[in-house]
């Protein structure tokens, strides 16, 4: 059963038909998200999180068709979720930012201090686990937000842009944070870091203007570039040349 | 179990959320005015409860600013999206900041009658049941406040919201019924208001009917407010409906005429209190917190009228007639027995006797009957009574010359006139001061 599962998937942002027809299936594993501005990464994000409602298609997440009616209770307590605009509540410390999460997501009662305080260790919080989030620095606000994303031990892991404002360090760990997590769950990782997608996931979806453009291994993506095409790595090199055969420009 | 820890994540927006900064500003706001005047309730139950509903024409608005606050937190804070992705539906996240906001202001209320009680029971002497009722109104009408103002602040979650609707409040609760009040006759739906307009008198209540009717139309009004926070945009006007229902039903309900149609006399206010440790005085239980500081200056007054003239009272017992407002008459009584006013009641709960008055008030209460009409210049002849047995000429320069004449009369003379204005007054003769004053 795929995690995720969209065919001619159309889901708009305002007025705008974000995402057009799209076909995805994707397992467990860590996928990265790329595409340039405007691409549909993030309406895509808000799709599989269910914030959304497609325009048309069909959108099936976790075995459940989420189009229309549907009661998506189910899904959302088994999804995981950092917008790319995280808002959280100022005067909450760390863990009762987390805790508050973990009661929206309706996980059982028993469960929620010990996964709070997993949480906050996985993304090294730890030491400020009681400090208010109004005092915390951009990188560690980005940590809380990927500890509320993974209090529930999500099926399903969204993240938009989540190593923003991370250090090399933190960037490191998180990694292998998303490899730790990506073994038993999917996770979909939107980033603009090309690297981070090299780094730490084992499949890649390009979209551009809404479709897609490329699926494949990580690794594949190296493959797509010459050293002709932009970029300083090889993973830049063959996002470059997707990108640009898609457009029509240079056959790949 | 997939059970919500709803208490703690109560706890946590009590905690966190400006609920907690709400029940302080309420609580310092409502303490610090109510003690401005604490004769006004000092030694009373329901003056207290009475004071706190004037002091909603302040903390009704505190309540809708402080929720339209935290209506508009997840706006402002910008979690709308990340919630919108978690199972837990809307109107539960909203029931439980609604249900911390509601004991938030709650306890600020109690909080702030229980501070005031140190006001009231060192001299309390009469406890009424209606005080809780009234207090409860009051407390209901803050959680209506509050949680209308939850629900605009999520319509409208702008900075302004908040200021305007506490304006609004001032004008909506406290003015408009004063103004209306002034204006015109009362109608029954000025007792929608929570906000207790004008005085109640120690020997009042207000009426059981009027603070249910009161709460039932505020608990519909609050739970309009808690839908309207809740509500999806198809179930707004469904959610308008206990408002509407509510005042619909309220409004024939309440008597026209505002908070003064709303008191009714309270006969358990007016038994008597009798200290028997000499000459009988007694008191009415709401103000048996003053006997001790009053059976002295009574019994001297006594003495005085008996050391004077033959027939004088023996005995004296406060008058049960409300000061203002409506309630029955006292009975006429003999002349063995005198019928005094209290004093005031001072900030301590104890009589206010700094004025040096009461003493000259109980002397002149010897010269008063419950007649209707009452003798012609009654009050000029009291003056020159008391003026005349005390040996000083009245404060009032307008009798300086009744008083000059009276005293140029032979000493019997003098005497007779005064025992008879006297029994001319306990028969209710119209012309019972006529010798005095001519």
């Amino acid at each position: 059963m795929w995690k995720v599962h969209a065919e001619a998937l159309r889901v708009r942002a305002g007025r705008r038909l974000a995402v057009d027809g799209l076909d995805l299936a994707l397992g467990p594993g860590v996928h990265g998200l790329l595409g340039p501005n405007g691409a549909g990464k993030t309406t895509l994000m808000r799709a599989l999180a269910t914030v959304l409602r497609p325009e048309g298609g069909r959108l099936a997440l976790l075995g459940t068709a989420v189009t229309g009616r549907a009661d998506l209770r189910a899904v959302r307590r088994a999804l995981g979720y950092l917008p790319q605009h995280f808002g959280y509540y100022p005067r909450f410390t760390v863990r009762e930012f987390v805790e508050y999460m973990a009661w929206l997501k309706e996980m059982p009662r028993r469960d929620i201090p010990g996964a709070v305080q997993r949480a906050v260790d996985r993304v090294g919080l730890t030491a400020r686990a009681d400090a208010r989030m109004k005092t915390l620095s951009g990188g560690m606000l980005r940590r809380a937000g990927i500890a509320q994303a993974i209090v529930n031990d999500p099926e399903l892991l969204l993240l938009d842009e989540p190593t923003v404002g991370l250090d090399v360090e933190q960037r490191i760990e998180f990694r292998a944070l998303l490899r730790d997590v990506g073994a038993d769950s999917c996770v979909l990782v939107s980033t603009h870091l090309v690297e981070d997608v090299a780094a730490a996931c084992t499949g890649v979806v390009l979209l551009d203007e809404g479709r897609l453009v490329w699926r494949g291994p990580a690794a594949g993506l190296a493959e797509r570039g010459a050293s002709g095409d932009a970029g300083d790595s090889a993973t830049e090199r063959g996002y470059s040349a997707l990108l640009r055969a898609h457009r029509g420009q240079v056959p790949a | 179990m997939t059970g919500p820890s709803t208490s703690h994540i109560i706890r946590l927006e009590l905690r966190r959320s400006a609920a907690a900064v709400v029940a302080v500003l309420a609580f310092a706001a409502g303490t610090a005015l109510l003690l401005t005047f604490p004769q006004g309730f000092a030694g009373r139950w329901l003056q207290l409860a009475v004071a706190l509903r004037l002091l909603l024409m302040f903390l009704f608005p505190v309540a809708l600013a402080g929720g339209a606050a935290l209506g508009r937190r997840e706006a402002a804070a910008g979690v709308g999206e990340l919630f919108a992705s978690t199972p837990r539906p809307r109107r539960q996240r909203m029931l439980v900041t609604a249900g911390a906001l509601a004991a938030a202001l709650v306890a600020a209320y109690a909080l702030t009658f229980l501070v005031a009680l140190a006001w009231v029971l060192p001299r309390a002497g009469y406890f009424p049941l209606a005080a809780l009722g009234v207090t409860a109104v009051g407390a209901l009408a803050l959680v209506a406040g509050g949680w209308i103002g939850l629900a605009a602040g999520r319509a409208v979650p702008r900075f302004v919201t908040a200021p305007v609707l506490a304006v609004l409040g001032i004008v909506v609760a406290g003015m408009v019924p004063q103004w209306v009040m002034v204006t015109r006759r009362s109608p029954a739906a000025l007792l929608l208001s929570p906000v207790y307009s004008g005085s109640l008198d120690d020997f009042q209540t207000v009426s059981a009917r009027v603070s249910l009717v009161q709460a039932l139309w505020l608990a519909a009004l609050a739970a309009t407010g808690l839908l309207l926070a809740t509500a999806r945009r198809r179930t707004v006007a469904p959610a308008l409906l206990p408002a509407v229902l509510g005042a619909a039903v309220a409004v024939p309900l309440l008597p026209p005429g505002g908070y003064a149609a709303a008191a009714a006399y309270d006969p358990g206010a007016v038994e008597l209190v009798c200290d028997d440790a000499g000459p009988q005085v007694c008191v009415t239980r709401v103000h048996a917190g003053l006997l001790p500081d009053i059976a002295g200056p009574v019994r001297a007054a006594l003495a005085t009228l008996a050391a004077t003239m033959p027939g004088a009272p023996v005995r004296a017992v406060e008058t049960r007639r409300p000061a203002y407002g409506t309630g029955p008459a006292d009975p006429p009584h003999d002349a063995a027995t005198l019928v005094f006013a209290a004093p005031p009641t001072g900030a301590d709960g104890r009589a206010d006797l700094r004025d040096g008055s009461f003493p000259g008030l109980v002397l002149g209460a010897a010269w008063e009957q419950s007649c209707d009409p009452a003798p012609a210049d009654a009050f000029d002849g009291r003056e020159l009574a008391v003026a005349w047995l005390t040996g000083t000429a009245p404060p009032d320069a307008r009798l300086a010359g009744a008083y000059a004449a009276l005293r140029a009369r032979p000493e019997d003379e003098q005497r007779r006139l005064v025992l008879a204005a006297r029994d001319g007054v306990l028969a209710c003769r119209p012309d019972a001061f006529a010798g005095l004053t001519a």
